[in-house]
């Protein structure tokens, strides 16, 4: 589903990517680690096209990066770790026009968008324009722009990052669905205990280059869903959120 | 003896020959060319034109009539870089609203000391015109004052830059205590009034309609575009209103022509801060490519050129006689034309360069004033300039598809 071949990338003398090969299957997430200055968000913003290899190829399900660009970045989206926005549009504004560029269908792409934002606790303040927004809440748009067109592929790069926990634990969910459904996920991150219990494997990046790739039964942890500690805390906030609606 | 300079002076005149290098190594080798060819074209120009009348004075009054013409020109070309440094800092001191690096243990003097030498920078654009007097005064003004001259030129450009900048700084700084730099800053940090709401219109539309209905909301809403868009308006109301001066019908004509010419510049601005208002990262990573964003920024231009011929047609249909001569719907469609052609020179210089809207900026006023220099020198010399502007600009434009950001 993504197929990344051979990518290398310089800045200057420095090479942030040395010939990394790798591939994300449909229906796959897959951690990135490494170190800072590894080349993990040189290689997703690569993958993403925001910048161009100096050798190498990307192939985003089926249409390569170089070749046929509009149809790649059709097929995926890209939660940034530093997201950047319209300042001035609102975020349910910033959705509708990624929408209409993705050319969703209008009443689908709202409710779907209206579903996400108000899982991960923005409904509130959708209409309210980015400049006013937190770290996490941008965070949090960004990560609804990328899934919003249900990709094919999917990057995530330090995405969930400044979240709050529940809408940590939602956006997981939300990553693990689209991988159900299908999508290949990319998912690059310094939180191991995030990678240890979300993805299917892990490629370590070192120096620019591909260290080890590991399988999930190489750090044999078999549970996928949330930690002992999610799950205490969503049961508190679950009891909370009874206890308001009681009274 | 000289007392060592502090570490945080130190610090920040490191960081100051930083920012120089990474701007400077921000334009590629052919803009920095294109730059340089600009520069010593619009300088010759500039000298040429002087050069005639200096001799003039020279013959007539005395190599000390040319000498004080000379110094005078020299002076005005000083403070017109004292102003363009000045208005840049005006600007730079709004964009702070929450500097974090306030939080440094520096002292204040050396914040706005620090500043004023960046914005200082920008008074070397007063090289150009400068460097193109003081080679008008060879031979015509004796060598000695010549280089003195110079020299005065040359050592007063950055200090003259401070100090407007310094000025600017201490000019009636918001009410509050410590110094006016730290009052200036804070602006922004300390207010934040309750945001207006804006609510999604959910649509189906080709990507440049979707585009072109974000600008104009982006346009809408306080900032810079909307400031833009104001000043292109009102000088477009401007420019149409002098057909009713009470002046030669003929000169009312030629003043509105050249008042139209000067509110196609503003729209063209607006056009450029439209293209650099596009968050790279968002933009790379949607399926939208150059096609869409040009067209969508056409749409603007066209209607801006369409505004203004139907402004003047509007005006002048007020004058009597109310008589449209085939002379005068030349004028008007050429009013049109020039406009849009001015607004898309002004889109492809925005999408070529972008994300630096500021480079598509300066690169916009050195085409335009160099085709106000070739009309001057020889009628309309300066359509074939902005002709070979566009095409060239318009050649590059696959290019926005390899840009990355800086």
């Amino acid at each position: 589903m993504l197929e990344i071949r051979e990518l290398a990338r310089s800045y200057g003398p420095v090479r942030a990517l040395d010939g990394v090969t790798l591939t994300v299957r449909a229906g796959e997430i897959v951690g990135l680690l490494g170190a800072n200055g590894a080349g993990k968000s040189t290689l997703m913003r690569t993958v993403a096209g925001l910048q161009l290899p100096d050798q190498g190829t990307v192939t985003v399900a089926g249409a390569a990066l170089d070749r046929e660009p509009i149809e790649a970045r059709r097929r995926l989206g890209y939660a940034a770790e530093e997201p950047t926005f319209y300042e001035d549009l609102s975020a349910s504004e910033f959705l509708a026009f990624v929408s209409t560029i993705h050319g969703l269908d209008p009443g689908e792409a709202r409710a779907r968008a209206t579903g996400l934002l108000e899982r991960l606790g923005l409904a509130a303040r959708a209409d309210e324009p980015v400049r006013h927004y937190s770290h996490g809440m941008r965070k949090k748009l960004s990560f609804v722009a990328a899934v919003l067109h249900r990709p094919a592929v999917l990057l995530c790069d330090e995405a969930l990052e400044g979240f709050d926990v529940s809408a940590a634990l939602e956006a997981k969910q939300e990553l693990r669905a689209r991988a159900e459904g299908g999508a290949a996920v990319l998912f690059s991150s310094h939180v191991t205990e995030s990678v240890e219990r979300m993805c299917d494997r892990v490629v370590v990046l070192h120096r620019g280059r591909v260290a080890r790739t590991l399988e999930r039964r190489d750090w044999g942890s078999p549970d996928a869903g949330p930690s002992p500690l999610e799950r205490e805390f969503l049961g508190v906030m679950r009891g909370t959120a009874a206890e308001a609606r009681a009274s | 003896m000289l007392a060592p300079p502090s570490p945080s002076r130190a610090a920040l005149a490191r960081l100051e020959r930083a920012l120089l290098a990474r701007r400077f190594s921000a334009l590629d080798l052919r803009l920095r060319l294109e730059l340089l060819a600009f520069g010593l074209l619009a300088s010759g120009f500039f000298g040429w034109k002087v050069r005639i009348p200096l001799d003039g004075l020279a013959r007539h009054r005395g190599p000390g009539a040319a000498t004080a013409a000379l110094g005078a020109g020299v002076l005005i070309a000083l403070i017109a870089g004292a102003l363009i440094a000045g208005a840049r800092h005006r600007g730079a001191l709004r964009e702070r609203s929450s500097p974090p690096w306030l939080a440094l243990p520096l002292p204040p003097e050396e914040v706005a000391a620090h500043l004023a030498r960046v914005s200082s920078w920008w008074a070397a654009w007063a090289l150009i015109p400068g460097a193109g007097l003081l080679v008008a005064g060879v031979g015509l003004v004796p060598p000695a004052a010549h280089v003195l001259i110079a020299i005065a030129f040359l050592s007063l450009l950055l200090p003259a830059g401070r100090l407007a900048a310094a000025l600017v700084t201490g000019w009636r700084p918001p009410a509050g205590t410590g110094h006016p730099i730290e009052r200036r800053l804070r602006i922004g940090a300390s207010t934040s009034p309750r945001p207006r709401t804006y609510r999604a219109r959910w649509s189906r539309r080709p990507a440049w309609l979707a585009v072109w209905a974000k600008d104009l909301a982006l346009s809408s809403r306080p900032g810079p575009l909307r400031g833009r868009l104001v000043a292109a308006l009102l000088l477009a109301l401007v420019s149409a209103l002098a057909w009713r001066l009470p002046l030669d019908p003929r000169l009312d004509g030629f003043l509105a022509f050249a008042a139209a010419l000067l509110a196609a510049a503003a729209a063209a601005e607006w056009i450029v801060e439209l293209c650099g208002s596009d968050p790279f990262a968002v933009l790379r990573s949607l399926p939208v490519g150059v096609a869409a964003l040009w067209s969508a920024r056409f749409a603007s231009a066209l209607l801006a050129a369409l505004l203004l011929a139907a402004a003047h047609a509007a005006v002048r249909a007020t004058v009597v006689p109310a008589v449209w001569t085939p002379a005068l719907r030349l004028q008007l469609a050429s009013t049109g034309i020039a406009a849009l052609l001015v607004c898309v020179l002004a889109l492809n210089y925005g999408l070529t360069l972008f994300p630096r809207s500021d480079h598509a900026l300066r690169m916009l006023a050195v085409t335009l004033g160099l085709s106000i220099a070739a009309s001057l020198m020889i009628p309309l010399m300066g359509w074939i300039v902005l002709f070979a502007g566009l095409i060239h600009s318009t050649r590059r434009l696959p290019r926005w598809a390899t840009l990355e950001e800086v």
